[in-house]
């Protein structure tokens, strides 16, 4: 079951594309914790297109700035999301780790965002292709085992 | 989101319900600064009603800590929730955040 939301890349249609992930995770049988870890890890990566993504494209002649968010349940044993977008090919998760040891005075204010998806899900992949940034990212729905594939 | 603010003595008491994410972080910022304008800095901020909180909203609480430190301002948080204690947890801010569970032993703790 795959259930896919293109939506433009604005801060008005967070709380639309949040939806949909809150969505997709609870159908799929995650519990609400969960669900919600899934929705801290989406919020960030929306955010990240959001500000980022297009910020360099002319809005006259370039790409759309939508925002493609595509959720996938695989038989409520793990929830698969995957946000695309067609902007300046970057990849979040070069950026390293905010060094979350440093005292107050010292922490950089932002970096925090992509972190927190990788605490939250079970893991986040990137790849470029046919000139749009896609982030991957899965959460195993807690209890459950993987199944070894369908032959 | 909802914000609100008792004045109590020198201290100014922050009450958050709901959720801050990217959206409501800004109207967050803003009244926090603005009572740290006014002359508060001691400042506790009870979550007891938040739901949730994303990387904004923390963006937040780190501004406002340094805020307040560079003025020698004291900042108590009380009464997370655990799924909010989780968040700060993962991102370090348990060790750097004076945390409290009950908004008596945070207040407590400002005057200690």
């Amino acid at each position: 079951m795959n259930k896919t939301l293109v939506l433009s890349a604005t801060l008005d249609n967070l709380e639309a594309l949040m939806a949909h992930g809150r969505e997709a995770a609870t159908a799929c049988g995650m519990d609400p914790r969960a669900v919600q870890q899934v929705e801290l890890a989406l919020e960030e990566v929306l955010v990240n297109v959001i500000t980022y993504a297009y910020a360099d494209v002319d809005a006259g002649t370039g790409p759309s700035p939508a925002i493609e968010l595509s959720c996938d349940c695989d038989k409520g044993r793990a929830v698969t999301i995957s946000v695309a977008d067609q902007g300046t090919a970057f990849n979040p998760l070069d950026r390293p780790d905010p060094d979350t040891s440093l005292p107050v005075e010292k922490r950089a204010v932002g970096g925090l965002g992509i972190f927190l998806v990788k605490q939250m899900m079970d893991s986040v992949a990137y790849r470029r292709s046919r000139g749009r940034n896609v982030l991957t990212m899965v959460k195993r729905c807690p209890g459950r085992s993987p199944e070894p594939p369908d032959i | 989101m909802t914000i609100t603010h008792e004045i109590s003595g020198q201290t100014a008491l922050v009450y958050l319900s709901g959720r801050i994410d990217a959206q409501s972080a800004p109207g967050v910022n803003e009244e926090i600064n603005q009572i740290i304008d006014q002359g508060r800095n001691r400042m506790l901020i009870n979550f007891k009603g938040l739901e949730y909180i994303s990387s904004a909203g923390l963006r937040v609480l780190i501004t406002v800590a340094k805020r307040l430190k560079a003025t020698s301002g004291k900042l108590v948080l009380c009464s997370l929730e655990p799924k909010i204690y989780e968040v700060f947890d993962v991102s370090g801010f348990t060790a750097i955040f004076s945390i409290r569970d009950t908004q008596e032993d945070a207040l407590a703790s400002l005057d200690a």
